[in-house]
């Protein structure tokens, strides 16, 4: 053990610490946020194309018009609730917690309500169609996205949220006829595989490379 | 002043790993190595001394008829890292050399 260290080696070893710490919250996300985005992705692909159905073969497959019809805003929150059901059911949770219910569930607890919040606010908005309303949907919640990766440094989220807002504005602005089409298979797609990467990551360990021989040293 | 335990580098990581949970928490052994992507036996050694020192707790349990090991941070252990952390602060801030 060496008596002393320099400014850089202690600056480097904070570095390392931070960098350890942001690691691990990130692996413990990416654990339980791999289905919910799985998920996500499969329901988003399925309803988008959905409509792109309905707009150019004037049937929907749900019954419904897509764009306009109330229901799907009832619909979005029982699916997100229950997207958040069945992952927390799937994942088996590193941390055991002795605190309060309130403390173990208010993360968790936290997206529904900030959905149903959402939806709620975006009911003050008057949309000229559907589609607007969509990529207005969309690109809030890519914004989101954006946000939280840059908050907790996953670069999978940002990614995400930037490739996302570009299917969508892309989507939107350039090719409008082909915008449900655009979103069910391009950020349907993204969140779809994001999911799957965001779950391989985890299960190879990849979020953290140690120098080899480093921990040898007891 | 720097802590000769701690200041090992896969010590230090596991420490700070442990320290950001909250007070209480505990978190598996499984989840520690796949973080640190250490061997069993390499994690289990520095466990080993962090536990002799003091620093932290070891829950051996079974969770649906399988073993599992826990791992939390003692009081000692928390205290030790925070002294730990505000001397390497203190060396970036004032330029000095941590002497023990």
């Amino acid at each position: 053990m060496k008596n002393e260290i320099t400014v850089d080696e202690a600056r480097r070893v904070l570095g390392e610490i931070d960098a350890t710490r942001m690691r691990a919250r990130n692996l413990i996300f990416a654990e339980f946020a791999g289905i919910p985005l799985m998920l996500w992705g499969l329901i988003w692909a399925f309803c988008h194309l959905n409509g792109f159905y309905y707009m150019h073969l004037g049937r929907d497959l749900l019954d419904g018009d897509p764009d306009r019809s109330c229901s799907w805003v009832v619909w979005s929150g029982l699916t997100v609730t229950g997207i958040f059901v069945v992952a927390k059911l799937c994942y088996a949770n590193p941390v055991r917690s002795k605190g309060s219910w309130i403390d173990r569930y208010r993360a968790p607890l936290l997206v529904p309500v900030w959905f149903a919040f959402h939806f709620l606010t975006a009911g003050l908005h008057t949309f000229r169609d559907g589609l607007q309303m969509s990529a207005y949907h969309s690109a809030y919640f890519m914004l989101m996205f954006i946000v939280f990766g840059l908050l907790l440094g996953s670069g999978l989220f940002f990614l995400v949220g930037v490739l996302i807002s570009c299917w969508t504005l892309a989507g939107y602005y350039l090719l409008p006829e082909y915008y449900h089409l655009i979103m069910g298979v391009g950020a349907g797609g993204t969140l779809f595989v994001a999911g799957v990467v965001s779950l391989i990551r985890c299960r190879r360990g990849r979020s953290v490379e140690v120098e080899a021989g480093e921990g040898l040293d007891v | 002043m720097l802590d000769s335990i701690i200041h090992q580098p896969v010590r230090l990581r596991i420490m700070s790993v442990l320290v950001d949970l909250a007070p209480g928490d505990e978190v598996d052994f499984v989840h520690l190595k796949k973080v640190l992507s250490l061997t069993d036996g390499n994690l289990g050694a520095h466990l080993l001394k962090l536990e002799q020192a003091g620093y932290i707790k070891v829950n051996k349990m079974f969770v649906d008829r399988k073993p599992r090991t826990y791992v939390q941070v003692s009081g000692v252990g928390r205290d030790a890292y925070g002294a730990h952390v505000q001397a390497l602060r203190s060396i970036i801030e004032f330029g000095g050399n941590g002497k023990r």
